[in-house]
């Protein structure tokens, strides 16, 4: 597939659900061997298998959201074990899986797949001018 | 001759003798009559089964016909006009309805988002011997 955002998130965005910037937004990595994507269905957290989810990030720091550009810090992970994860989920994380909003599905990126080894994993996004993604 | 129960314990045979057909309720005959009448009335008894079966499963049909009109495919699930004005104001109206249709044939605006490509890093794994 390529990078896109869920239906959700898109949603989310035009009606005011989604504050880029404002909310606690985070990421997680993804095992598509244990849920199949549906960008158009999936809408919050709780329609991702548990199993698929390998690890969750902490909330994404110095959020910027200029001329449409999506933006944040690099992203660390610390100490990440667990199955071969091959795409990365950004979602609005409220605290309850039924209400964290989807954003987008990464599973085109340098270094994906990715084994854990029990180290740190590190996101670093795009330097160009779509940095995450341009809406 | 065969053989039918129906609720409340009551018997119905159908029998035949030569170029008569009956109809039986517990052994009484209820119904007689030529074969072309039966064969008439098997075609009513057909008809009004499938508007009752039609009846109940109305809003899987209104759904579907929803879809097929949404996208414009000329097959009609119905000739009920009252369902057929129902389907015709879900697939105008109803903002839901392309969670059902496949993505390629959703139409509307391609969507203009633009992603970077992102890199992941993978750290050293935990020296054991350290810890």
């Amino acid at each position: 597939m390529a990078n896109a955002l869920y239906d959700a998130g898109r949603e989310g965005f035009l009606a005011g659900n989604l504050d880029w910037d404002a909310n606690d937004i985070r990421l997680i990595f993804v095992d598509e061997a244990d849920d199949t994507i549906d960008l158009a269905v999936d809408d919050f957290l709780d329609d991702r298998a548990v199993a698929s989810r390998v690890a969750v990030s902490g909330s994404f720091a110095s959020k910027t959201t200029t001329a449409g550009v999506a933006d944040v810090a690099d992203v660390t992970v610390s100490s990440v074990s667990g199955d071969q994860f091959e795409s990365i989920d950004i979602y609005y994380h409220t605290g309850v899986e039924s209400t964290s909003r989807l954003i987008c599905n990464i599973d085109t990126a340098t270094g994906l797949p990715t084994t854990p080894n029990g180290g740190n994993i590190s996101v670093v996004w795009d330097s160009g001018s779509n940095r995450i993604f341009r809406l | 001759m065969s053989a039918v129960l129906v609720p409340k314990h009551r018997q119905v045979d159908v029998r035949r003798e030569g170029a008569r057909v009956a109809l039986l309720v517990d052994g009484r005959e209820v119904l007689a009559g030529d074969w072309r009448q039966f064969d008439e009335l098997i075609r009513a008894l057909q008809t009004q089964a499938r508007l009752a079966e039609e009846h109940e499963k109305r809003d899987g049909i209104v759904g579907d016909q929803a879809i097929l009109m949404r996208l414009g495919v000329p097959v009609g699930l119905t000739r009920n006009p009252a369902l057929l004005r129902q389907a015709a104001n879900e697939a105008a109206w109803n903002t839901r309805l392309r969670r059902y249709i496949p993505l390629k044939r959703a139409g509307g605006i391609k969507s203009q988002t633009v992603f970077g490509t992102p890199g992941v890093v993978l750290g050293p794994a935990p020296d054991p011997s350290k810890e």
